[in-house]
């Protein structure tokens, strides 16, 4: 027997093939959103420093709109197979995209437009959405009969969602009310608690499994991953609370444990990679090593930015390296293997198996969106550090260029799916 | 024989009667997928196995397919999994 009557019994166990991946097609295009709309804010981008406009626009859709919908998407699809328990209703994970789409698209409708009833409408959906997420999430947690690493990474991610979006939502009602005394302070722990202890640790608790996967290579061990946990999650608390309170020294032990935290993450995963079975990395790599690389350079300037150094714009620095340079390049990484893995596991080849999924993903547009995408991290970085805002204009048109690449890679792999009959779809994990 | 895996885990490695088996069971994904690989990618690989895990390992079909290995569901139950595995005669 080989995979063409096999994968009959094995679909049983994925969600149906649309379910996770309207999440990741609807992350390529928001990632175009969040070039363009960077690009019509050239001139300013590179003093942002917070505040409703285009930026902050940009900003919510590379976060909101790319890393929280591929989150959503690999959690749903991802979580089950390392629960060992099925996600529950397919109907509510359908239902937490259609309130995250609208709800991403009219908040930062609202921040380019500087509209704060349309940002506060905006933040209710997105907030609807996380919280539907986040039930689903805590309840496929609770029916686990296991206890992996990676389930302890998703515990403590969803305890920052809940504390992140609460601070969001505060941040948009401060927008039309004025009633908190640190607004500036509130934002900054909004955004390490999102970046850092959501985004973060998702990263880290699915990057353990989905990057040996990726290789072939042995997962790190528990205890080193329970370690990365633990450092992870005191930096982005300790770090939030310091930044929230505008106490520069919790804050400054936070932006340590951050530091120590990201070198230990990287080194576990270069680790594990050692170990692997594939010699030759597939060109996905290139992308998950530059964001390794931006991590550390984000973490490190945040540090020195807490312990007082005078770097100019290094506010807008920091934030491009974390969400271009660590959270995109790894995102898009990602992306391009799973997009085509999960694809293949409802397609069949000439011969009735399952295709391999490197056959489904076409060459030409991820090379083309990885070449942009390097040039466009560069570019804009050294116009915000050299203030030259020519540089930042010219690196967004070309990142715009290759996220509309991205775009052309995830329509040709999804347009391998046929249409089937309802009975035959796929079920409940 | 026990197969030390990565940095402490193991995979448990046995000949019986009926020829070669894997133990994967209790390993963290995608161990069990990379050790069963390590073992049929060795220089002197068997022709066949039998891999106990603790699920179906629908991730893992097409991996064997590429390399020309075939596999059939031994055994399903509460214990866990049995897959068997064959090299194809062309491979």
């Amino acid at each position: 027997m080989t995979s063409a009557s096999m994968m009959a019994s094995a679909k049983g166990r994925l969600l149906p093939a649309l379910t996770p991946l309207r999440f990741f097609v609807a992350a390529a295009v928001f990632h175009v959103l969040a070039w363009a709309a960077l690009a019509l804010d050239w001139r300013d981008a590179a003093h942002f420093a917070g505040g409703p406009g285009l930026t902050l626009a940009a900003l919510h859709l590379a976060t909101l709109g790319v890393a929280s919908m591929a989150a959503f998407g690999a959690t749903l699809q991802l979580l089950p197979v390392a629960t060992r328990a099925p996600i529950g209703s397919v109907a509510l994970a359908n239902l937490s995209f259609w309130l995250l789409v609208p709800g991403v698209a009219v908040l930062t409708g609202g921040m380019a437009a500087q509209s704060a009833p349309t940002m506060i409408a905006g933040a209710a959906l997105t907030g609807l959405a996380f919280a539907l997420f986040a039930a689903l999430t805590w309840r496929n947690l609770a029916r686990a009969p296991t206890r992996d690493a990676t389930i302890h990474f998703v515990q403590a991610a969803l305890v920052a969602l809940i504390v992140f979006v609460g601070l969001g939502a505060a941040l948009a009602l401060d927008g039309r009310f004025g009633f908190l005394d640190r607004h500036m302070g509130a934002a900054r722990a909004h955004m390490t608690l999102a970046a850092f202890g959501f985004f973060g640790l998702l990263i880290a608790g699915f990057g353990a499994v989905l990057l040996p996967m990726f290789a072939l290579a042995s997962p790190p061990p528990q205890r080193a991953m329970t370690v990365v946990l633990g450092l992870i999650a005191a930096a982005s608390a300790v770090a939030a609370m310091g930044l929230a309170a505008e106490t520069g020294a919790l804050a400054l032990v936070g932006g340590v444990l951050g530091s120590v935290a990201a070198a230990a993450y990287v080194f576990v995963v270069e680790r594990s990679l050692a170990t692997r079975l594939r010699r030759t990395l597939g060109a996905e790599f290139r992308l998950v090593r530059a964001s390794e690389a931006a991590l550390i350079a984000a973490v490190l300037l945040g540090l020195a930015l807490l312990a007082g150094a005078p770097v100019a714009r290094g506010e807008a620095l920091f934030g491009w390296l974390m969400i271009s340079g660590w959270l995109l390049s790894f995102l898009t990484g990602v992306l391009q293997r799973i997009l085509p893995f999960l694809t293949s596991m409802h397609v069949k080849d000439a011969r009735g198996r399952t295709p391999l999924a490197s056959t489904l993903a076409p060459r030409l547009p991820l090379d083309i969106h990885s070449a942009c995408h390097f040039a466009a991290v560069l570019l804009v970085g050294l116009g915000i550090a050299l203030d030259v805002s020519a540089l930042v204009l010219a690196g967004a048109l070309i990142g715009l260029c290759g996220a509309g690449a991205f775009v052309w890679f995830a329509l040709a792999v999804v347009a391998h799916l046929k249409p089937q009959p309802a009975g035959q779809q796929g079920q409940k994990p | 024989m026990r197969i030390r895996i990565g940095h402490g885990a193991t995979a448990r490695v046995w000949q019986a009667e009926d020829g070669l088996h894997i133990d994967v069971r209790g390993l963290a994904p995608p161990a069990p997928m990379v050790e069963i690989l390590r073992l049929i990618e060795a220089p002197q690989p068997p022709d066949a196995l039998t891999a106990h895990l603790d699920r179906e390992p629908i991730y893992f079909y097409p991996e064997l397919d590429a390399r020309g290995w075939s596999y059939d569901i031994a055994a399903r139950g509460d214990e866990g999994f049995a897959l068997r595995l064959k090299r194809d005669a062309a491979a």
